[in-house]
């Protein structure tokens, strides 16, 4: 069952509260949080919030079309390591 | 092999046979499996440690494939049942670089990545890129300067300048990426 629209998104209040006082001061600092299943709203674009995966802290880069997803979305709890470094077919782009 | 310029790339892995019609389940090791499973498309094989496919191995033509949750079902001319298709289980299967996809603007490949040098906006050391993973929506890539390592967003507000050609990454980490 999904949650009720009455409530709202559920956002950390202690990581929106400091995300919130970095724009206020024009500032770009990693935030730590434990908070995987707070909504990504639209105060964080633009910051990197560093989401605790069990092990360790993925920052993660947030930008538009990451709102109102989950922040534990983008920090997996396995990293895979590759093909024992074989010269694959994989790209990425900025 | 030239790792900078080699002429082949890895683009699959043979999994286990599937069914009794010699397909099989191949992991996925492209951005493109579209355009590489294509119907007529050859593909050499390689075993193990091979940067190149084993001339010893027969290239195939790839008849059908279909993609599933974990890669894809794939079928390839002249594999006709279980049998013939366990003779090739655990090959990666390689393309000629000519054949691929051509990179996009501002697109690299995960092996042009490692080893490059990353140095912040400032001019100050950070390490060599030892791994690139695949995550989304930008990838990650893990920094070691042989003591500790890091993980930095891919992104183009953090990665400013990928200069491949002299093998440097330039960053500008926000405040604390760095102390992770």
């Amino acid at each position: 069952m999904p949650r009720s629209v009455k409530k709202g998104p559920f956002i950390d209040d202690r990581l929106l509260k400091r995300v919130e006082d970095m724009n206020s001061r024009g500032e770009k600092k990693v935030v730590k949080t434990w908070a995987r299943a707070s909504t990504i709203s639209p105060e964080f674009v633009g910051h990197t919030v560093a989401v605790h995966n069990g092990n360790k802290f993925i920052p993660v880069y947030i930008t538009e079309n990451m709102v109102g997803h989950k922040l534990g979305e983008f920090a997996a709890t396995r990293l895979f390591r590759g093909h024992g470094g074989k010269l694959a077919d994989k790209r990425s782009k900025r | 092999m030239d790792r900078a310029a080699p002429s082949y790339l890895v683009v699959g892995f043979l999994g286990k046979p599937h069914g009794t019609h010699g397909e099989f389940l191949a992991t996925l090791l492209t951005d493109h499996p579209e355009s590489v499973f294509a119907p007529g498309v050859v593909l050499y094989l390689g075993r193990g440690d091979d940067d190149e496919p084993n001339p010893d191995l027969p290239p195939l033509t790839v008849t059908e494939a279909r993609p599933v949750q974990r890669g894809c079902i794939v079928a390839f001319s002249g594999i006709e049942d279980r049998n013939e298709a366990e003779a090739y289980q655990g090959c990666y299967l390689f393309r000629p670089v000519a054949e691929l996809a051509p990179l996009e603007e501002d697109e690299v490949f995960y092996h042009q990545l490692l080893g490059m040098r990353v140095v912040t906006v400032d001019g100050s050391e950070v390490g060599t890129v030892t791994e690139v993973f695949d995550t989304a929506p930008s990838d990650l890539i893990q920094v070691s300067d042989g003591e500790r390592e890091v993980l930095i967003p891919f992104q183009r507000r953090i990665v400013t300048d990928v200069d491949i050609e002299a093998g440097v990454l330039v960053i500008d980490p926000p405040e604390g990426l760095l102390d992770l």
